[in-house]
């Protein structure tokens, strides 16, 4: 078996796959994937919410802070309706999501969907940047280091992107704060951009948050288009192309690239899913308010309700994107589609 | 000045002021009080700062200013101030709110009945003055008349009157309600024609006027027609500032008043910018990266490096927010006194103030009483590092070989440095400490006994909050009855004093009544209070008269920038 | 499963060699502690965060603790509770990968099912959860990165089962009417324990990842240890005033997970061989 380094926090939902499901009937074999989505989405959501709900704490003292009146206390309880049974809160709360109602956050008292939803975007927005920055450079460096297949120039491009790879995020976000941020003074520190700032300044806020996670993913890119185009290297296809007298750059850009560009399209599907869900750690340290950051403060305030339609987002984010991938690489790819 | 001549312009403030005052008039010309503690015991009882430095003026001959922040050179109008703020914990209602990132937003737009900070005064602001009956059970308060809210309406006593009782009814769930109780009642607030509002108290309360100033932060005036949904849509109040914008999570902006009521004390700002952040971390970063003008309320645990930074202004003041180290007086080894003296004894607290707080703040000496407040008594004895003595008490008690013990502290500021400290103190006498850091939330629990790490571990840390005037601490931390008594400390002496300190209104006696229970907690111990704590923040170079408030209110009021 | 590198010849075993040393040095750290450097916990009112100096050799830390005493003895908590975390989720999910990968049918479906949702959230916020309900410790750190990794091993064995039952000495054993339970562990274990090692040393580099970032969040090993990560936690703020409480650790954590990484990819290029 070949290691290929994951990284961290995406697990390894794709080499795990269920396996492909016999060729009957067109039906079933369609309907199988869907209903094995909801099984595991009616999981998910009851695991997470008995999860949530046996966190400790006094959700009306957590509120209203230690030195608050007891009456106090209780009054906010009965309110938020805390003083409910487990599985009557679990009913209702089931009832309201599949109406679309995402309930509302105990501690902040806003709408679930409204925090959701903005938090949502803005690590969509840094997850896209990050793969807008790393893509490419991982493309370029896997396919420098097929071409030059066991020098010193493939061994360190692999070596140190893996070993960069398995660096944790905080790791590399200190080094870049302390180096572009306090040192360099070229980006800012934290992430979010002034109220009505246009793309290009918030562009430039979320380039330090995004280093962290274009190290993380470097190396897993790049060692996946080395290999890709080193199998497109070796076949037939190309070694025609090579004899039909085409110039080595056009060899490379028409052939080798697309070969490459293959893996790496279909495994971005599980990487985007660790993006939405494994940002916590840069979002706390660059103060973003992305899905990351609101279940860390959701978690640390027992705020449930939110902390619930959070983690659930994430994980069904997760589980949608690993079934996107796998339809778009069997698309893409006629052997997987043969298969 | 000639005492004589001052003597009789006093005559002339007497026949203006009420019996109480008087009083205290009397106790400052018989020497018994200081010039700080007739400034707050006279503005307490109503007298107004110009008449209560008057006074003073007339024993001393000096007036005593206003001490607003630091402010060098004239003050130019006009500018944006950007200041970082932590991100609201839950949504901002001046009732319920408890935490600082609400209050610091909320205080922008609202004002009190008055004001007092790091100082014990009063400054009156929405009230103009106030006089308790001659029991002090009963207090009038004048309403200041002229005031507008930012939609125009005119301040009334009607709404005064709402905002009290919405405090004050148990069902509303107030965040006042555990300084109201026993003391002001649903119900007990009336206004008395179209100028003043009474307050009908449980009992005789003699610092009331703080329970009703920016002391008690939820008690900001707000118009009587108030919807707690509606406040993050418009904040409505009275202040130099109003409303602009206000985005959960992320910010809220504040634009200077051009009709406020106080044409002494117009804004210089233009424009006021919160940004929310979810950490201190990120806010002190914010602030050396340029982001922002102003961090408040920071830990110096992590402000130190930004405060020994020239290219900011650091802020300092002094308060009573403190540390206790509690000790469980009713379970061995620490039912020994000599146990409890002999941990408080191996503590070197220069040391502790200078490692963990650089100096910044003042050293304790294990009561709750801090030396900004002005009923402590200075010339109790600070206690002082000496091993010796305190392993021979350990071996008096019988643990010449130490013993195991653990310390219960919350994950806060400078907690678990100070916990580790302990630890270490502890160990030069043989005493083997071991820790317990929690997440805050779940160290304070349910915060009743039997349901809380906090008030049930054998030693436990917990941090108190600024506050004027000793009476809430003195009493719920150490009385028998206590609700945060987390050493479990029953001393019939201690009750006793601090029963009549509370309903002394003679001053010496009030005074002496502390300094004898600052005498008793030494003997006993049942807490050690290693130090005061200044609160602290830190500006960029150019901005000034940022006013930090110990309570918690970051007043902007006088703040302008370069 | 398409081979992702090709055969390429056995390459020069520099990162195995370089990634034992670094390893060795930090198991030598761990061990010896305290006995090789001065005490981590002494603190000193009048040198806090001060630079390096002949008496402290990387400065101090904010309480005026050594910073290269706390490095070298902070070794000591990760070495522990990541192999423990990694030993608890190979032991659990062995067991559970042999079980359901050879009793096919309802228990296999149900424990897969729950191994994929737990796998369809990342490591970080189900951690994270576990220890805010659990509060943290090193303990609980231990047995909640161990119950998530057992979901991974349990896949990896499962699939390895599959294939193992269907050979003939399974189906000898079977006939002999052996117990399930030890054609289970007698049988078909030594069979899998490739890719259980493997899976194994692969797990170790994430549980030293994943340990660290929960302290750096405040959520894993707690004060005073001399803890890399905690001491990032408690002292990334000071940046300015002095990184040396810092860096070191960072580097000491980047050093570590990177040596742990190179060795169990030396290790698995070996088996391979």
């Amino acid at each position: 078996m070949t290691t290929v380094a994951v990284p961290p926090g995406r697990s390894d939902v794709a080499r795990l796959a269920d396996p492909p499901p016999p060729p009957r009937r067109l039906v079933r074999r369609l309907l199988r994937p869907v209903v094995l989505l909801l099984v595991n989405l009616v999981l998910l959501s009851a695991l997470v919410f008995f999860g949530a709900e046996v966190l400790p704490g006094n959700i009306g003292r957590l509120l209203l802070g230690r030195t608050a009146d007891q009456q106090s206390v209780d009054v906010l309880n009965r309110e938020l309706g805390a003083d409910r049974p487990l599985v009557e809160r679990y009913l209702s709360f089931m009832g309201d999501l599949l109406q679309g109602d995402l309930g509302t956050s105990l501690a902040l008292r806003q709408p679930n969907s409204e925090l959701l939803g903005a938090a949502l975007l803005n690590s969509l927005k840094l997850a896209a940047l990050a793969f807008a920055i790393v893509v490419p450079l991982a493309l370029v460096g896997g396919v420098v280091a097929a071409l030059r297949r066991d020098t010193w120039v493939d061994r360190t491009i692999i070596g140190v992107g893996v070993a960069l790879t398995v660096l944790p995020e905080f790791v590399t976000g200190l080094i870049a704060i302390l180096v572009l941020s306090l040192g360099l003074k070229l980006f800012p520190v934290t992430a979010t951009p002034p109220p009505g700032s246009g793309a290009l300044t918030q562009i430039y806020y979320l380039v330090m948050p995004a280093i962290p996670l274009v190290v993380v993913l470097f190396g897993y890119l790049a060692k996946l288009a080395r290999a890709g185009t080193v199998t497109a290297l070796d076949s037939d296809y190309h070694r025609t192309a090579v004899l039909k007298g085409l110039p080595g750059r056009v060899v490379v850009s028409r052939h080798v690239l697309r070969n490459a560009l293959l893996p790496t399209i279909s495994v971005l599907g599980t990487q985007a899913g660790y993006l939405i869900g494994g940002l916590v750690v840069v979002e706390i340290l660059f103060n973003y308010r992305g899905v990351g950051s609101l279940i860390f403060t959701a978690a640390q305030a027992k705020d449930i309700p939110l902390l619930e339609v959070g983690v659930l987002t994430v994980g069904v984010a997760y589980m949608l994107l690993t079934a996107l991938s796998d339809v778009v690489a069997g698309l893409l790819d006629p052997r997987v589609r043969v298969r | 000045m000639p005492r004589r001549s001052g003597s009789r312009r006093l005559d002339g403030v007497r026949s203006q002021v009420g019996a109480a005052e008087g009083h205290v008039i009397d106790e400052l010309l018989a020497g018994r009080l200081g010039r700080r503690e007739f400034l707050r015991r006279a503005t307490v009882l109503g007298m107004s700062i110009p008449l209560a430095g008057g006074v003073l003026a007339a024993c001393a001959g000096e007036v005593p200013g206003e001490s607003p922040g630091p402010a060098a050179g004239p003050q130019q109008a006009g500018g944006t101030l950007r200041n970082a703020v932590n991100a609201p914990t839950a949504a901002i209602d001046p009732t319920t709110v408890a935490d600082n990132g609400g209050l610091v937003t909320m205080c922008q737009v609202g004002e009190y009945l008055s004001y007092t900070d790091s100082s014990p005064e009063l400054r009156p602001v929405l009230a103009e003055r106030w006089a308790p009956d001659d029991t002090g059970r009963v207090w009038t308060f004048d309403i200041r008349q002229g005031v507008r809210f930012h939609n125009g309406a005119p301040l009334t006593v009607a709404d005064v009157v709402a905002t009290f009782e919405r405090l004050a009814d148990p069902a509303n769930g107030s965040n006042a309600l555990s300084v109201f109780s026993g003391v002001l009642s649903a119900g007990a607030t009336r206004a008395q024609g179209d100028t003043q509002v009474v307050f009908e108290l449980d009992k005789p309360t003699v610092n009331f006027p703080y329970l009703v100033s920016s002391q008690n932060y939820n008690s900001m005036i707000l118009p009587a027609s108030y919807d707690p949904a509606q406040f993050t849509v418009d904040m409505m109040g009275t202040g130099p500032f109003r409303f602009e914008s206000y985005t959960p999570g992320v910010g809220a902006a504040f634009v200077a008043n051009p009709d406020y009521w106080d044409p002494t004390r117009p804004p210089f700002l233009e424009r006021i910018e919160l940004k929310y952040y979810s950490d201190m971390q990120p806010q002190i970063l914010a602030l050396q990266g340029g982001e922002v003008d102003v961090v408040s309320g920071i830990s110096f645990s992590s402000g130190r490096g930004l405060l020994a930074d020239p290219n900011f202004t650091a802020l300092y003041v002094p308060s009573s927010y403190t540390r206790h180290l509690s000790m469980r007086t009713d379970q061995a080894p620490f039912d020994d006194a000599r146990v409890r003296r002999a941990l408080a004894l191996a503590l070197d607290r220069p040391a502790a103030l200078r490692a963990l707080l650089d100096d910044k703040g003042e050293l304790g000496n294990d009561s709750p009483f801090a030396p900004s407040q002005a009923t402590t008594d200075t010339t109790v004895p600070q206690r002082a590092l000496d091993l010796a003595q305190a392993r021979q008490l350990l071996a008096d008690a019988g643990y010449a070989d130490g013993f195991d013990a653990t310390i219960a502290a919350p994950r806060t500021v400078d907690i678990p440095d100070l916990a580790v400290t302990i630890q270490n103190a502890a160990r030069d006498i043989g005493m083997r400490i071991e820790l317990n850091i929690m997440a805050p939330n779940d160290y304070y629990g349910d915060a009743t006994f039997g349901a809380s790490p906090w008030l049930d571990s054998q030693l436990s840390l917990v941090d108190y909050g600024h506050r004027s005037v000793p009476d809430v601490v003195a009493n719920a931390a150490l009385r028998s009855d206590g609700v945060w008594n987390a050493a479990h400390y029953r001393s019939p002496q201690y009750d006793a004093l601090f029963d009549e300190y509370s309903s002394q209104l003679d001053v010496t006696r009030q005074k002496e009544a502390v300094g004898a229970m600052q005498r008793l907690l030494l003997e006993d111990t049942p807490i050690i209070v290693p130090y005061f704590l200044n609160w602290l923040g830190a500006t960029a170079n150019g901005v000034q008269g940022v006013n930090l408030n110990p309570t918690g209110q970051l007043d902007l009021s006088r703040a302008s920038i370069a | 499963m398409t081979p992702l590198a090709p055969a390429v010849r056995p390459p020069r075993p520099v990162g195995l060699v370089v990634g034992g040393v670094i390893l060795g040095i930090w198991v030598v750290c761990a061990i010896g502690g305290e006995l090789l450097v001065p005490d981590p916990y002494a603190t000193d009112s009048f040198a806090t965060l001060a630079p390096p100096s002949a008496e402290h050799w990387l400065g101090t830390d904010r309480l005026g603790r050594d910073v290269f005493a706390r490095a070298v003895t902070g070794a000591r908590s990760i070495l522990l509770v990541a192999p423990a975390a990694t030993l608890i989720g190979t032991l659990i999910g062995t067991a559970l990968g042999l079980v359901t990968g050879y009793f096919a049918g309802a228990v296999d479906d149900v424990v897969s099912r729950l191994v994929s949702v737990v796998l369809s959230l990342p490591v970080v916020i189900v951690a994270l959860l576990a220890l805010v309900a659990l509060g943290p410790s090193s303990l609980t750190v231990i047995g909640v990165i161990g119950f998530i990794f057992s979901a991974p091993i349990a896949r990896t064995v499962r699939a390895a089962v599959r294939v193992e039952r269907e050979k003939d000495y399974v189906e000898a054993a079977r006939l002999r009417r052996e117990p399930a339970l030890a054609i289970l562990f007698v049988e078909i274990l030594p069979n899998v324990l490739g890719p259980v090692l493997t899976e194994a040393t692969v797990r170790l580099g994430y549980a030293v990842f994943f340990i660290a970032t929960l302290s750096f969040l405040g959520f894993g090993i707690q004060p005073p240890s001399p803890d890399w990560g905690l001491a990032i936690y408690e002292n990334y703020t000071l940046l300015r005033a002095s990184a040396w409480p810092v860096i070191v650790p960072a580097v000491a954590i980047a050093s570590l997970v990177v040596s742990v990484h190179l060795v169990a990819e030396g290790l698995v290029r070996r088996g391979e061989r």
